[in-house]
C-alpha cells in the first residue's frame, strides 16, 4: 500500500470542518419561522409549524453529525500518523546508536 | 381543513412572513458560508493520498452535498414565504376593498366582515325605494364576494404552504416536482353553472383577479388565456390580451375544420353543403372579428369577448378603454344582427358616437359592441327557442349581459358611469337582464318591440334611468308587445326621447325613420343616445308633444307633420 500524508494538511481540514460547524451551530430553524405563529395565526401552516421546524432540525443535525464524524477522523488521522511518525522516530534515534555501538 | 374567517385575515401580517423569509435566506448563507469551508479544505493529494485520503474525501463530497440539498430546500422555503406573503397581502386587499366600498356606501364591515349599512333615507317615491335596494344589493353581492375570494384564496394559500413547507424540510422525496417554492395559481371561480352564468360571477371573478400578483396575472393570459378572455369582472386589458390568442387560436382552427370538409364523409350532399356552409361563415366571422379589431382608423379597441361554439359567432368589441373610462355605453342589437353580417357597421356607428359623446362630457367615453348571444336569425323564425317572437333567447342570455355589465364595473377601481343602449329584440333581452342584480346606471330602449317588466320599481332603476325611442314610422314597438312583454312606453316613469324633429329643436339634426336608423348619423334618436351614454341629461331631448300624440295608423313624420309644431324635415346628410 502505497500513501503520502502531510497531517498539517489533515489538521487545516479539520480546522476547515470545525468552522463549517460553526456557520452551523448558528442556525436557529425555530426561531426564524416563529413569527408565522403571530402573522398567519388561525390555519393549519401555523398548526404544524413545530413539526416543520423539528423537521429541520432533524437535517441539520444530521449534516452537523456527518461533519462531526469527518472532522474527528481527520484530527484523529493527523494525531495517528503525526504520532507513529513521532513515535517511529523516537524509536529509531533511540535503537540506532545502540546498534552502532 | 381549517377556515380562516375575516378576522384572521384582518391580523394577517405579510411583512413578518417576509422577515421570517430574510431570516431563512440568510441562514441559507450561512450554508453557503459551511460548505465553501467544506470545500476549501477538502483534502488534496499533495497533502493527503492513499484509500483513507479517498474515504475522507468521499464523506467530504457527501457532506457537501448534503448541505447543498439543504441550501436548496431552504432556498425553496424562502420563496414558498414569499409567495405566502403575497396571497396574505392579496388577501388583505380583497378585505380591504370591501371595507372601501362599505365605506362610499356610508357603510362599514365589522371585524368579522359583517356588513352595516346606515337605513335608506324615507323615499316618497317608490323608484327611488327600488333603485337604492338594487344598488344596496349589488354593494352586497360585490362585497360578500370579495371576502369569500380573501377567504378561499387564504385557506388555499394556508394548505398549499403547509404541505409544502412540510415537504422542503423533509427532503427532496416530498417534493413537488414542478416550482417547489411557487405557491399554485389559484384555479378562478367556474364561468358558469351548468348553462347559467350568475351575473354575481363578474364579482367572485374580479376578487379572483385582483388576488394574482402582477407575475401571476401575466403568466396567466399567457399559458391560460381561457381563463381570462370570457372571464366578466376581469379588466378590458387582460380579456383584450387574452383573446386575441384565442381568437388566433380559433382562426386556425376554422380555417382547418373548413379545409377538412372534402374529407369527411356525409350522410347527404345537403349535410355536406350546411356544415359547409356553417364552416365559411365561420372562418368569415372570425375574420371580421380581426379586420374591426385591427383597422387603422386611430381608436383603441379592446376585445373583449369572442366565441365560436354557439350556433353563431359571438364576439364583445369596446371602442375606448373599458378600464379608465368615465362612461361606458354597451349596444346590444337585434334581429338578424351577426358578428359576419352587422359588427362592421355596429363599430363603425360605436366608434362615431364614441367620438360625439366625448366632445359633450370631460370624462372619456368607451362604447362596446355586445353581440354575445346568438341573435335570432329570419331562419329561426319558426324554432322554437331560437325565434324572435318568442323571449327563449332573451331570457336564456340575460345572464350573459348581467354578468358582463356588472365586470365593467367589477374590475375597475374608480366607478363607471355605464348607461345600456338596446335595439329591437335586444331591448327585451336587456329588459330581462334588468330584472337580474345588475351595475347599470341608464338604460335606452330603441325600436323596442316590449319588455318583461311592468314598473320602473321592478328593475330598480333610478328616476329617468329609463329612456325610450319610438319612431313614429317604427312598427315594431306597435306589434312586438302583442308577442314580446310590455311595451316600454307603457312602463310608469319610463321617459320618451326624442326621435321626431319639430320646430324649435337643432337643426342640425333630424327625425330618425323607420326601425334601423336610430343610430343613424344627424338624427335626433341618436344624439340622445349620445347625451345619455355621456352623462348630459341636460342635453338629451324629450320627444314633443307632436311625437307623444297617437295619431291612429301609420304614424311617419309625414303623418305628423300634419301638426302644427312639426317644423320642415332636416335633409339627410349625404353621408349616409
Amino acid at each position: 500500500m502505497r500513501y503520502t500524508v502531510d497531517p498539517n494538511a489533515l489538521n487545516a481540514g479539520a480546522d476547515h470542518i470545525a468552522r463549517a460547524l460553526e456557520h452551523l451551530g448558528s442556525l436557529r430553524l425555530e426561531e426564524d419561522l416563529g413569527p408565522l405563529r403571530f402573522a398567519f395565526a388561525g390555519g393549519v401552516t401555523v398548526g404544524g409549524l413545530k413539526a416543520i421546524t423539528n423537521q429541520w432540525d432533524i437535517q441539520l443535525s444530521g449534516a452537523r453529525g456527518q461533519l462531526r464524524i469527518l472532522g474527528s477522523a481527520l484530527v484523529q488521522a493527523a494525531d495517528g500518523y503525526g504520532g507513529l511518525e513521532s513515535l517511529t522516530a523516537q524509536q529509531l534515534r533511540a535503537v540506532g546508536p545502540q546498534a552502532d555501538e | 381543513m381549517s377556515e380562516l374567517s375575516v378576522a384572521d385575515i384582518r391580523c394577517f401580517r405579510p411583512a413578518l412572513v417576509r422577515e421570517a423569509r430574510d431570516r431563512v435566506e440568510l441562514e441559507r448563507k450561512r450554508i453557503g458560508d459551511a460548505m465553501a469551508e467544506l470545500l476549501a479544505g477538502r483534502p488534496r493529494a499533495s497533502g493527503w493520498a492513499g484509500p483513507a485520503a479517498l474515504a475522507a474525501v468521499a464523506r467530504n463530497a457527501d457532506a457537501i452535498r448534503a448541505l447543498g440539498e439543504i441550501a436548496n430546500r431552504l432556498g425553496v422555503t424562502a420563496q414558498l414565504l414569499t409567495h405566502l406573503a403575497e396571497r396574505m397581502q392579496a388577501c388583505l386587499q380583497l378585505v380591504r376593498h370591501a371595507d372601501v366600498r362599505a365605506a362610499e356606501a356610508s357603510g362599514w364591515l365589522n371585524h368579522e366582515g359583517q356588513l352595516f349599512l346606515p337605513q335608506p333615507p324615507a323615499y316618497l317615491d317608490p323608484v327611488l325605494v327600488a333603485h337604492h335596494a338594487r344598488r344596496e344589493a349589488l354593494l352586497r353581492e360585490e362585497i360578500d364576494r370579495d371576502l369569500r375570494q380573501a377567504q378561499d384564496l387564504a385557506r388555499q394559500a394556508d394548505h398549499e404552504a403547509s404541505t409544502r413547507l412540510r415537504a422542503a424540510a423533509q427532503g427532496s422525496t416530498a417534493m413537488p416536482a414542478m416550482s417547489p417554492g411557487a405557491l399554485p395559481v389559484p384555479v378562478p371561480p367556474p364561468l358558469r353553472q351548468g348553462s347559467y352564468v350568475d351575473p354575481a360571477s363578474a364579482f367572485a371573478n374580479a376578487a379572483w383577479w385582483r388576488a394574482l400578483t402582477p407575475e401571476e396575472k401575466g403568466r396567466v393570459i399567457r399559458e391560460r388565456p381561457d381563463w381570462v378572455g370570457p372571464r366578466d369582472g376581469l379588466p378590458g386589458w387582460a380579456r383584450h390580451a387574452a383573446n386575441v390568442t384565442l381568437l388566433g387560436r380559433l382562426e386556425a382552427a376554422a380555417a382547418t375544420e373548413l379545409a377538412q370538409v372534402e374529407d369527411h364523409h356525409y350522410g347527404s350532399q345537403t349535410a355536406k353543403r350546411a356544415d359547409r356552409e356553417w364552416k365559411v361563415q365561420r372562418v368569415e366571422s372570425l375574420r371580421v372579428v380581426r379586420d374591426v379589431l385591427f383597422q387603422h382608423d386611430g381608436a383603441q379597441r379592446q376585445l373583449l369577448h369572442v366565441d365560436d361554439s354557439g350556433p353563431i359567432v359571438q364576439a364583445v368589441v369596446a371602442v375606448g378603454d373599458v378600464d379608465t373610462a368615465e362612461h361606458v355605453a354597451t349596444h346590444v342589437g337585434g334581429f338578424t344582427t351577426t358578428v359576419r353580417g352587422s359588427l362592421r357597421r355596429i363599430d363603425r356607428e360605436s366608434t362615431q358616437m364614441r367620438a360625439e359623446a366625448d366632445a359633450l362630457t370631460e370624462g372619456a367615453v368607451a362604447v362596446v359592441s355586445w353581440l354575445g348571444y346568438p341573435a335570432p336569425q329570419w331562419a329561426g323564425l319558426t324554432t322554437r327557442g331560437a325565434s324572435v317572437l318568442g323571449e327563449d333567447l332573451s331570457r336564456g342570455y340575460a345572464d350573459e349581459l348581467a354578468a358582463f355589465l356588472n365586470g365593467v364595473d367589477a374590475a375597475r377601481d374608480a366607478p363607471v358611469h355605464s348607461t345600456l343602449w338596446a335595439h329591437s329584440y335586444g331591448s327585451n333581452l336587456a329588459g330581462h337582464a334588468l330584472l337580474q342584480t345588475v351595475s347599470v346606471d341608464d338604460v335606452v330602449l330603441f325600436g323596442s318591440p316590449g319588455v318583461p317588466f311592468r314598473t320602473v320599481e321592478q328593475v330598480g332603476l333610478k328616476p329617468n334611468g329609463l329612456n325610450v325611442l319610438a319612431a313614429p314610422d317604427d312598427w315594431i314597438p306597435k306589434t312586438g308587445p302583442l308577442v314580446l312583454g310590455m311595451p316600454p312606453l307603457a312602463v310608469p316613469g319610463a321617459r320618451r326621447l326624442a326621435t321626431l324633429h319639430v320646430k324649435g329643436m337643432p337643426n342640425d339634426l333630424r327625425s330618425a325613420e323607420g326601425h334601423s336608423e336610430y343610430r343613424a348619423a344627424g338624427t335626433l334618436s341618436r344624439r340622445n343616445l349620445v347625451a345619455v351614454a355621456a352623462g348630459r341629461p341636460d342635453l338629451v331631448i324629450p320627444a314633443s308633444a307632436a311625437e307623444r300624440r297617437p295619431t291612429g295608423g301609420v304614424q311617419g313624420p309625414a303623418a305628423v307633420a300634419a301638426t302644427a309644431d312639426v317644423a320642415a324635415p332636416v335633409t339627410r346628410p349625404a353621408t349616409r
